[in-house]
């Protein structure tokens, strides 16, 4: 039987509303951006403006909505289901060129935490590696021996390295289902940085074996494992609205929902018979194999009736994520190629309605930001082909003034402004009445971070967008400049590498604030937002890459998440089981340094 | 009295015999009862002592440790993954445009067909009609 929530009349009813409240906010935005900027008549590049406008605001809305629906719709309880599971499952972990300790950590804290399940007999544990460096490849593979011999699960524990990654992450995985893969009725795909509990592994197999026609189940990452001022931010962030935003996507995706390429359960017959993807005809970037395969894969599922579902009461899923904002920007760049492909499928024969509207969203997370570049763009250009006014346009005799749309202005900013604040401050409300303020740090201190998190938000947001445009730009013209090479351990980044990848937004900045004083000085304070954090952009990155201030924060109590309070098991694992092996390795080197200068 | 021939030929037959014996419990001690002679042959071979008995692949495939350092050693062993492909067909989810609306064109075809008798008659051309003769 189909819960009440889940049932397809339900589904496309929210669908609906979903579209109308975003359409309605749109269109009055744009209605009145309109009449903000006919006060002295249109022209072309008006029209620009407001299409442009249009396009972004219909963004913010639709963000809205959604963290509006998880509101509104709370999570469905799904059926617990106990006993032992009837199929095996394959825990497969893709590896490329990775720090092989951490990664042989996490992997060796999940296959603890699953050796504690009745049923642990049930999971078998894959490392794939697509490692293409000799000196990672082998230190892979004595980690992989180590872990062997540690936990005794010859039999239960594979190693398999390609030479050539051909199709990358999705070549890596149809390479396990076209040797392997029928031995299994599931695989459980993770991530390098990924980490799962036992018991969450164990229900979403129940879950899956409880509805033979759902093909994926996708948990609800939590990010974990941050110490800077920007990773704690990321944190707080995802941990505190990141749940309710998956709720709206629950209600609205239904059965169309999507895949994150990590932390999912998916049935390994109906992935095999749906997914293989050909290369998209052409030379890349949108050309040749499909990046960001994950959305694509979800779509293929659905389009051959299987079931694609987001469950966010999935807890004790977990994932790392960049510590600083050039990681950060780095990824989004890998991710920008492969949604910007995605245009290419958008019309692929057969998807469903809801995958199209995923893959659509996918491709506007990307240009999103280009399009505000061009909204200020064009607004400090209109100006300058603006006529001067006319106060006797010879159709009578008195002068005809402009009519001053100073309250529809600031109207149309406190609205655009709600649009991005409000769902958020709904969501802290929620948790402040709701009591479970707790976990963050308490009241007080959860509306501090809240504020906090709004005014650092609001200005890195710039330097996001200038991230995002370079990304588009560069994926458009297939150049790719390269990145700084400053990776720590802690996440922390060099004042020179923050400089040597924000040079350019200080020289954007800059010109932008000098040609509005100069040119059109009606704009300058509007620009300041904008265009004041791209100059300071080097200090921001690298002062939010401190893993100082982060350690502030937390000692202030601020950007505080549940895990601060009480520490996650699985996390603490990995890291006793990280410091042991690098104490091992340390003794061993330190053994064999002694021999050989005993042997000289 | 035994010929030499007929004693290493036993020899050989119990040496075997002691393999397959030890094949066995591999299969029964990883519980993969999918793994072939072959590869475990292959596996013991290459196996390297990492536990602290100390026992290499040779000394398992005759025989020798106690049970329990025989079962700690071969859960340490590195053996092949099973071997049980899928098929995974390739689809192309951008088909040229002549593909991707072959159906509604064959719709369309369908539906002037059942009209078809319904229209003006039109002569056939000489020409085509030379061309189907």
């Amino acid at each position: 039987m189909t819960p009440n929530g889940s049932d397809p009349e339900t589904i496309s009813f929210r669908r609906l509303a979903m579209l109308i409240i975003a359409s309605c906010l749109t269109i009055a935005a744009s209605y009145m951006f309109a009449i903000v900027v006919q006060a002295d008549g249109f022209d072309w590049l008006d029209v620009v403006r407001i299409a442009l406008m249009a396009i972004a605001s219909f963004w913010l809305a639709w963000g809205g909505c959604i963290a509006l629906f998880g509101i509104l719709f709370p999570v469905e309880e799904q059926p617990r289901v106990s006993g032992e599971p009837e199929g095996r499952t394959a825990i497969l972990l893709p590896i490329y060129n990775e720090a092989t300790g951490p990664v042989f950590a996490r992997l060796a804290a999940i296959m603890r935490s699953v050796d504690k399940l009745p049923h642990s007999g049930k999971f078998d544990f894959f490392v794939l590696s697509d490692t293409t460096k000799a000196d990672v490849a082998e230190q892979e593979k004595l980690a992989y021996e180590a872990l062997l011999n540690r936990s005794q699960a010859g039999g239960r524990l594979f190693y398999r390295r390609r030479e050539k990654n051909i199709g990358r992450k999705a070549g890596n995985i149809a390479d396990f289902l076209t040797t392997s893969g029928g031995a299994y009725d599931y695989m459980l795909v993770l991530d390098a940085d990924s980490l799962m509990d036992g018991d969450t592994i164990l229900e979403m197999v129940r879950r899956m074996e409880a509805d033979p026609r759902l093909g994926l189940l996708q948990s609800l990452p939590q990010i974990i494992g941050l110490h800077t001022l920007f990773g704690r931010l990321l944190q707080f962030a995802t941990s505190l609205y990141g749940p309710y935003f998956a709720r709206g996507l629950a209600a609205v995706q239904g059965h169309e929902g999507t895949f994150w390429g990590h932390n999912a359960l998916i049935r390994t017959r109906a992935f095999a018979a749906s997914c293989g993807m050909a290369p998209l005809t052409g030379k890349p970037p949108f050309g040749g194999h499909i990046l960001s395969h994950d959305t694509v894969e979800a779509a293929m599922l659905a389009r051959e009736g299987w079931k694609v579902r987001l469950d966010p009461d999935l807890t004790g899923s977990y994932e790392e994520a960049p510590a600083n904002m050039v990681d950060y920007a780095k990824r989004d760049r890998r991710w920008c190629q492969g949604n910007l492909q995605h245009s290419r499928i958008l019309a692929a024969p057969r998807f469903r309605f809801w995958n199209r509207v995923s893959i659509l969203q996918g491709v506007f997370a990307y240009l999103a930001s280009p399009i505000w570049f061009l909204f200020l763009f064009a607004s400090l250009a209109a100006p300058m082909f603006a006529s001067p006014p006319v106060y006797f346009d010879g159709r009578s005799p008195f002068p005809v003034f402009p009519y001053p749309e100073t309250t529809t202005a600031l109207a149309l900013l406190f609205g655009l402004v709600a649009l991005l604040i409000l769902p958020k401050l709904l969501l802290v409300l929620r948790a402040l009445v709701g009591g479970t303020t707790r976990d963050f740090g308490g009241p007080i201190r959860l509306f501090i971070s809240f504020l906090l998190e709004i005014l650092l938000t609001s200005i890195l947001a710039p330097i996001h967008m200038m991230f995002h445009c370079r990304s588009v730009i560069q994926v458009l013209t297939g150049a790719d400049s390269g990145w700084p090479t400053a990776d720590r351990d802690d996440g922390s980044l060099p004042l020179s590498s923050s400089i040597s990848a924000t040079w350019w937004m200080v020289l954007t900045g800059g010109a932008g604030i000098a040609y509005s004083h100069y040119f059109v000085p009606e704009l300058f304070y509007w620009l300041l937002p904008v265009a004041l954090p791209l100059v300071l952009a080097p200090i921001l990155v690298w002062s939010t890459s401190s893993p100082a201030l982060g350690r502030l924060s937390a000692k202030l109590g601020l950007f505080a998440v549940p895990a601060d309070r009480s520490p996650i098991a699985i996390e603490a694992d990995m890291h006793t089981i990280l410091s042991s092996t690098t104490a091992e390795e340390a003794d061993l080197s330190l053994q064999e340094q002694m021999s050989g200068g005993a042997t000289a | 009295m035994t010929l030499p021939y007929e004693n290493s030929s036993a020899a050989a037959h119990a040496e075997t015999n002691v393999q397959l014996s030890v094949f066995e419990e591999i299969r029964v001690v990883l519980d993969r009862p999918d793994l072939s002679d072959a590869a475990l042959s292959d596996t013991l071979s290459d196996y390297r002592a990492i536990t602290p008995a100390g026992l290499e692949g040779s000394d398992i495939a005759e025989g020798r440790g106690t049970p329990e350092s025989r079962q700690e050693a071969m859960r340490t062993m590195p053996v092949p993954a099973p071997v049980h492909a899928l098929d995974m067909p390739v689809h192309d989810l951008n088909p040229p445009l002549g593909v991707r609306f072959a159906p509604v064109i064959a719709r369309c075809q369908n539906a002037l067909q059942s009209i078809a008798p319904l229209m003006k008659r039109v002569p056939i051309a000489a020409a085509a009609r030379v061309k189907d003769h």
